[in-house]
């Protein structure tokens, strides 16, 4: 209840913190409707402005933002003139699928890749494994979209198909467009949750039980699978949840990089149109579905390992 | 650690040399090797204006290391002066400063950067700002840690004792008790610094052309992927060991100063 309440200050503090940045920055809507070298006359400007609510005084807007934000009202947009909710409805499904798949993908890659250098510690395939996830670490997301695609289109002759289609319309061609963008995503992801795995089967892996369960005469695999990789798990979920988190920053470049019709996409092309409630209310969207995921994983977290529940 | 100190020292080295050791000035055009293959002309190949690819990879890197050592200064010194005051005076100051901190960490980093520089308007200090604004809240919240810890020791207690003013005591000695993983955490986020700016670059959010920097280069490049691929390749390389190297001297120094991390 207290994390809630905090949430809630939180989102407060950042709905005046947005609405304020952006009444900072020069150049209103209005400026960018007009345009640099258009005459207008000043009445006609003036008469803009009344119309998108600029002539009132900024708590004035702000007020009555936040009064819509609490009907559940995120306003409308004021350069395309529909309801923000339904402009985000509209591209919230490629950015969940795009984050959803990445998290995947990272975890498909990382986890098997972390107990493998953890099983054959300081041997060959452990040090290829730690090199491969510093270069994970260190490869800029863009570029590695930009070698993809050289790659599959020159190389191999591939191109994914350009025009974007959702899932439930033709899911193999929708898997088939989002496969490299969730690779790139997905691949620091996959060195952290890689680096956690091998440090977690390490640690388990020195302990007594798992000593005792080889001594019993069991084989390397289940002593691997069952009893390490079990208790490992915990802090690999936990450090996949919060990656969630971060991943959903990264869809803002990956989805300019291949043109994906997303949420990340949606906020920069408000802020350079300076579609204020676009922008603020998509932002204090963002941050709700980052505090949501947050707070899921400290819940997660408190139900995998009980010693450690959230105490306030 | 000494490799990346050796890969980390070239690229100073290219950054502040640049002019001695760039073959071209960056955007000398060559009207007769207008996208040339790497060869003996040009090592990195040359673009669509004919400009030596390499000579704007070797100054693309001072765009890089000034917002990535601007930026991350920044972000220690306010940082560091918000977690040390959060942490030693407690109470209703580290309240408010925990409050306002929980506010930028309620958006993912990369798109707070972005959504910062955006607002703001293309151009290095739009980069420099946006990335301070992301790494401020962190070092933050890595100095307050230490020092709620530290303050409580009878060290403290005792140069209270004897007169010290709170400030003196902060600084003088909780300060240097509490630097260890607050530098390691400083190289770190160097390292992502620089991937940001190369972010904001590539999006046309910091360095503007003709000034190179390593992400405007792969933005340029990018519409002649097909014909010239050098041009996007290259600062890649130049982005990814330059991230390399200072994430290596991360993982050293976390080694060193703080094996407990």
């Amino acid at each position: 209840m207290v994390r809630l309440y905090s949430m809630a200050l939180t989102l407060l503090g950042l709905s005046l913190l947005v609405f304020l940045m952006l009444r900072l920055v020069p150049g209103t809507v209005v400026e960018q409707m007009i345009g640099a070298d258009a005459i207008v006359s000043p009445a006609m400007v003036a008469e803009l402005k009344r119309f998108f609510g600029l002539d009132q005084p900024w708590w004035r807007q702000y007020g009555l933002w936040v009064a819509g934000l609490t009907h559940g009202d995120l306003g409308t947009s004021w350069r395309t003139g529909k309801p923000v909710v339904a402009l985000i409805l509209e591209r919230l499904p490629v950015t969940m699928e795009l984050t959803a798949l990445a998290v995947a993908c990272a975890m498909v890659l990382g986890i098997p890749a972390g107990i493998l250098s953890a099983t054959r510690r300081d041997r060959a395939i452990d040090n290829i494994t730690r090199v491969g996830t510093l270069l994970g670490l260190s490869i800029p997301v863009f570029w590695q979209g930009t070698m993809l695609i050289l790659f599959f289109s020159i190389y191999l002759r591939w191109m994914p198909p350009v025009v974007w289609v959702d899932f439930f319309t033709d899911p193999r061609r929708n898997l088939t467009i989002m496969l490299l963008p969730a690779l790139c995503l997905g691949t620091a992801s996959a060195a952290n949750i890689a680096r956690t795995t091998r440090a977690c089967m390490l640690d388990v892996l020195r302990s007594e039980y798992i000593r005792t369960a080889a001594a019993k005469g069991l084989t390397d695999r289940v002593v691997i699978l069952k009893h390490a990789l079990k208790n490992a798990l915990i802090p690999i979920v936990t450090v996949a949840g919060l990656q969630m988190g971060i991943l959903l920053g990264g869809t803002v470049v990956v989805e300019e990089v291949f043109t994906l019709p997303g949420i990340g996409r949606l906020v920069l092309w408000a802020i350079y149109q300076r579609d204020y409630p676009l922008t603020q209310s998509t932002i204090l969207f963002i941050a709700v579905m980052f505090m949501t995921i947050n707070l899921a994983v400290d819940v997660l977290y408190g139900y995998l390992d009980p010693r450690i529940r959230y105490s306030a | 650690m000494v490799v990346g100190a050796v890969f980390a020292l070239v690229i100073v080295g290219m950054a502040l040399f640049a002019g001695g050791l760039a073959p071209h000035p960056p955007d000398e055009q060559n009207f007769d090797l207008i996208e040339a293959k790497p060869g003996a002309h040009a090592l990195f190949g040359t673009d669509r204006f004919g400009r030596d690819v390499l000579s704007r990879v070797i100054y693309g890197a001072r765009i890089s290391l000034y917002v990535a050592v601007t930026s991350i200064a920044l972000a220690m010194l306010v940082g560091g002066a918000l977690g040390l005051t959060a942490g030693y005076a407690g109470g209703l100051w580290d309240n408010a400063i925990n409050r306002v901190m929980d506010i930028f960490f309620s958006i993912p980093g990369l798109l707070l950067a972005v959504g910062v520089a955006a607002m703001r308007g293309p151009g290095v200090n739009s980069a420099v700002v946006a990335i301070t604004i992301v790494y401020t809240p962190l070092f933050a919240r890595v100095m307050r840690g230490p020092v709620l810890a530290e303050r409580e020791k009878e060290y403290i207690e005792a140069v209270r004792a004897l007169g010290a003013g709170r400030l003196v005591v902060a600084i003088k000695h909780l300060l240097p008790n509490v630097l260890s993983p607050f530098v390691v955490q400083g190289t770190v986020a160097f390292s992502q610094a620089i991937l940001i700016e190369a972010s904001l670059s590539y999006l046309g959010l910091s360095a503007q052309p003709p000034t190179p920097s390593w992400g405007n280069m792969l933005n340029e490049g990018r519409t002649y992927l097909e014909t010239a691929p050098w041009i996007s390749v290259f600062p890649g390389v130049a982005i990814m060991t330059a991230v390399l190297a200072f994430n290596l001297i991360g993982d050293g120094l976390r080694d060193i100063l703080d094996p407990n991390a």
